[in-house]
């Protein structure tokens, strides 16, 4: 049987979703049974090198490179899916969205306390950040949206498995109440 | 700014105070008093009333952040809210509210510096047969063009009072095109009524010799009630607001309801863009709904009815008073009616500006003086309703046909109509017809017989039954209107063969948005993100991507939104797609998904902020 092929990355996010992802422990043995990661942090492969079947998405979208890196997922990835609160929503990034980004940078970067030298950073080696935080589907077509913050170790697990099976991947319900 | 000395302010706050009483159910009647008086609720006012009504603040600012009427901030001495209807927007309404906007030197939704004047859109304000209309300190102006805006402008700048502005300005047609045989001749004040104490057993002059109301006369009264209740059963009367629920089984479950204090409450919020023969029926017609209302008391023993009218049509107060003194009078309200031991009276109470009001469990919370925010559905209104008794909830023209029916006979009711849908209905034609107007057909009556009647035998769609109701297209002309066919309230806004029918559907999908209540997630978001979508077509680019997007959230909206806003807020896009695809695949430029904004606009601001103009401080429209 030729394995599946995922790729995996993170934009505005903070690895809790992949952190998640590895907490799925010993079952990561089986994981590796059934798919081979092609980019991942996890293998630290930075481009897609050939079209993969699934992409798993953490993070919101903040900045151009997260712009271009989400659009390489989408060309590469037959099935694309959003991980996580921030990749869903915006999450805890987008909390910015409710203050100008000149009053962000400006707080941060020129009236913040103890700033020499106060500049708003120009390097183009930084990405330019969005004016708004966005969730994943408002800047591609996203096939699935795997919800929590992160998503639990068995999430993962129930949705990777039953998706490369072919079947449905909706989650039960114990799988996504988290009250 | 207009100074209030603290004494001027406490005087007006009294007068709403004694006009209205000091019950918590008077606090939205004394808000909208003192918006108009002062233009706005100044926080002063909300902390005096408070101690005054007994409920905390925060209760009050409540309603003056829910209903679109009351406002916290400094409104002009002249408030303008354009009625932004599709019908008022195919005559011309946002050209001539622009130029009102500019010869009064003030910008859409805000207020002269000089506080004279604010101008505003609003949802449809029930003129749609005579648009563009608009309320001028809510009153309304019909007939608008740019004479009259011209005027209108004039007026506010030369600070006229409203009472010297030339009358014609506020007249309001009824437009009755066409009647049939309830409303052509309407049964005689008090006619509804005698037949209905009659059915007792006893003849009216036996009622008036002697008013001792002994056990045998109530008796008789109880007899009278429950015969009348059997012509309401035997009309097959259905519900005229929208779902067609039978009313004798709301009457009966209120009759024998185990309270006594039980009340019948009518529904004339008309928010149904479109829709306007309910202030018709209030116009020329009044004493045959407070009759319909006063035998609804008989039959279900209540002894207070109360006529929630939205404020859009809170100009008809005068007459609506005039109407009900007069029926106390000649002794058809208050106690002994008509010399019987029947005790009935009703009231008028306003709404201030809120469609979602004229959905029932949120406006007895409207009439209850708190936001008109819809409650879990259980227990019923009849078993549980206004101030939690038994209450009996109908539309204007439920009660109208049904004073029809008591005086004479559910079986004659019966007679006219079809066998699910008796007697006749009342239609609101506007949009592209050449006689726009209130039309009464026997129900299932077909959609060709009505188009021929008011002159749009061309037209290209048809929007019945308002925006929550169907869009139809040619094909659909030979249906009938009736429960059994084609259901809704009987708003049809006509398309003629030029119009863009996408027009329509974004008014619609904004007005959804607008009148969400907020209360329940699906429709709270799912009306702005259908907004959205239909946006995202009118940039032209949407596609298949986002049309199945929209019917998902549609379908997601009818499932789980707690009432009927939401679960028919989609209707007019599930209804466009399937009968006019042409006006969504014409505004699709591309098979692939594309973002609803320009990416490179998104990254001017921090381009700006750091002046960098390297090839990486912009992103290509597609990758
Ligand atoms: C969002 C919404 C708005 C409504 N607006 C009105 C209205 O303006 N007038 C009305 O009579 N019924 C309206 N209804 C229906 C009422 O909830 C209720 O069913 C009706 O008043 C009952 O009277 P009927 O049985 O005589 O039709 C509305 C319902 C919903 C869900
Ligand atoms: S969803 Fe939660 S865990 Fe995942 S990246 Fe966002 S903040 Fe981190
Ligand atoms: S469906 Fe809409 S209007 Fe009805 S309760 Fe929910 S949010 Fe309010």
């Amino acid at each position: 049987m030729t394995k599946a092929t995922v790729a995996t990355c993170s934009l505005a996010g903070c690895f809790g979703c992949h952190m998640s992802l590895l907490d799925i422990d010993e079952k990561l043995l089986d994981l590796l049974q059934l798919v081979e990661f092609d980019r991942s942090p996890i293998n630290d492969i930075k481009h897609i090198s050939r079209p993969v079947d699934v992409g798993l998405v953490e993070g919101g979208v903040c900045n151009a490179e997260n712009v271009h890196v989400l659009q390489e997922f989408r060309r590469m990835c037959k099935v694309l899916v959003a991980v996580g609160e921030c990749a869903n929503t915006g999450g805890v990034p987008s909390m910015r969205n409710g203050v100008s980004l000149k009053r962000c940078l400006e707080q941060s970067f020129i009236r913040g306390l103890g700033i020499e030298g106060a500049q708003i950073p120009d390097d183009p080696e930084l990405p330019l950040l969005l004016n708004r935080v966005r969730p994943l589907h408002h800047i591609v077509k996203v096939d699935y949206f795997l919800p929590g913050c992160p998503p639990s170790a068995d999430a993962f697990w129930r949705f990777l498995t039953e998706l490369l099976a072919g079947r449905d991947p909706a989650l039960p319900r114990e799988l996504i109440r988290f009250d | 700014m207009i100074q209030l000395a603290g004494t001027a302010l406490v005087g007006i706050l009294e007068e709403a105070l004694d006009r209205h009483g000091k019950s918590p159910q008077a606090a939205l009647q004394v808000l909208m008093s003192v918006q108009r008086a002062l233009h706005h609720v100044p926080d002063e006012a909300v902390e005096y009333l408070s101690s005054r009504l007994s409920l905390p603040p925060v209760r009050l600012r409540g309603l003056v952040s829910f209903y679109s009427f009351l406002s916290r901030t400094p409104q002009g001495e002249y408030v303008v809210h354009l009625s932004d209807n599709i019908t008022d927007q195919m005559r011309g309404s946002r050209k001539l509210g622009d130029a009102l906007c500019e010869r009064l030197g003030v910008r859409l939704g805000e207020t002269r510096s000089d506080l004279r004047t604010s101008v505003h859109r609003t949802s449809c304000i029930g003129m749609a047969d005579q648009g563009p209309a608009a309320l001028v300190n809510y009153r309304p102006v019909t007939r608008l063009d740019d004479q009259r805006v011209g005027l209108i402008a004039d007026l506010i700048n030369a600070r006229v009072r409203l009472e010297e502005w030339p009358p014609e300005f506020f007249r309001v047609e009824s437009n009755i095109r066409r009647s049939d045989v309830i409303f052509r001749k309407p049964i005689e004040p008090g006619a509804a009524l005698r037949a209905s104490l009659d059915r007792g057993g006893k003849n009216l002059e036996a009622w008036e010799e002697d008013l001792a109301p002994t056990d045998a006369r109530r008796h008789q009264l109880e007899r009278g009630g429950a015969e009348t209740l059997k012509e309401i059963y035997r009309a097959e009367l259905r519900g005229r607001g929208g779902a067609g629920f039978h009313a004798g089984i709301k009457w009966q479950s209120v009759r024998e309801a185990a309270r006594d204090d039980r009340y019948v409450l009518c529904n004339a919020d008309e928010g149904e863009p479109g829709a306007f023969k309910d202030r018709v029926l209030l116009t020329d017609f009044a004493d045959m709904v407070f009759e319909g209302m006063t035998v609804c008391g008989h039959v279900v023993g209540a002894r207070k009815g109360i006529v929630y009218v939205r404020q859009e049509y809170a100009y008809l107060h005068d007459h609506l008073q005039g109407v009900l003194e007069r029926r106390r009078a000649r002794g058809l309200l208050g106690t002994n009616i008509l010399g019987s031991p029947l005790d009935f009276d009703i009231e008028l109470h306003f709404g201030a500006g809120a469609y979602i009001c004229g959905m029932e469990t949120a406006m007895i919370k409207s009439i209850e003086g708190r936001r008109g925010i819809p409650r879990r559905r259980w227990p019923l209104p009849v078993h549980q309703g206004y101030l939690k008794a038994p209450t009996v909830v109908n539309n204007v023209e439920t009660f109208a046909c049904a004073a029809a029916i008591s005086a004479r006979g559910g079986a004659w009711f019966a007679g006219i109509g079809t066998p699910q849908s008796t007697g006749t209905r009342l239609f609101c034609l506007s949009g592209d017809c050449e006689r726009p107007g209130t039309y009464e057909y026997p129900m299932g009556v077909t959609i060709r017989e009505i188009l021929r009647d008011c002159g749009a035998l061309d037209a290209q769609g048809i929007q019945v039954g308002g925006p929550s109701g169907a869009l139809i297209n040619r094909g659909d002309f030979d249906r009938a209107v009736c429960f059994e066919d084609l259901p809704g309230v009987g708003a049809m806004m006509v398309f003629g063969p030029k119009r863009d029918l996408f027009d329509a559907i974004t008014n619609f999908a904004l007005f959804f948005q607008h009148e969400s209540c907020g209360l329940c997630t699906p429709c709270r978001v799912g009306t702005t993100l259908l907004a959205n979508y239909v946006k995202k077509f009118e940039r032209g680019v949407g596609s298949p991507v986002d049309i199945a997007e929209v019917k998902h959230i549609s379908s997601l909206m009818k499932n789980m939104a707690h009432c009927g806003l939401g679960q028919s807020a989609s209707n007019h896009l599930m209804d466009s797609l399937q009968k006019f695809p042409h006006i969504w695949e014409s505004r699709m430029k591309t098979q692939e998904f594309v973002p609803a904004f320009d990416l490179d606009w998104a990254l001017e601001e921090a381009r700006s902020l750091t002046g960098r103009t390297d090839p990486a401080a912009h992103l290509p429209a597609r990758p």
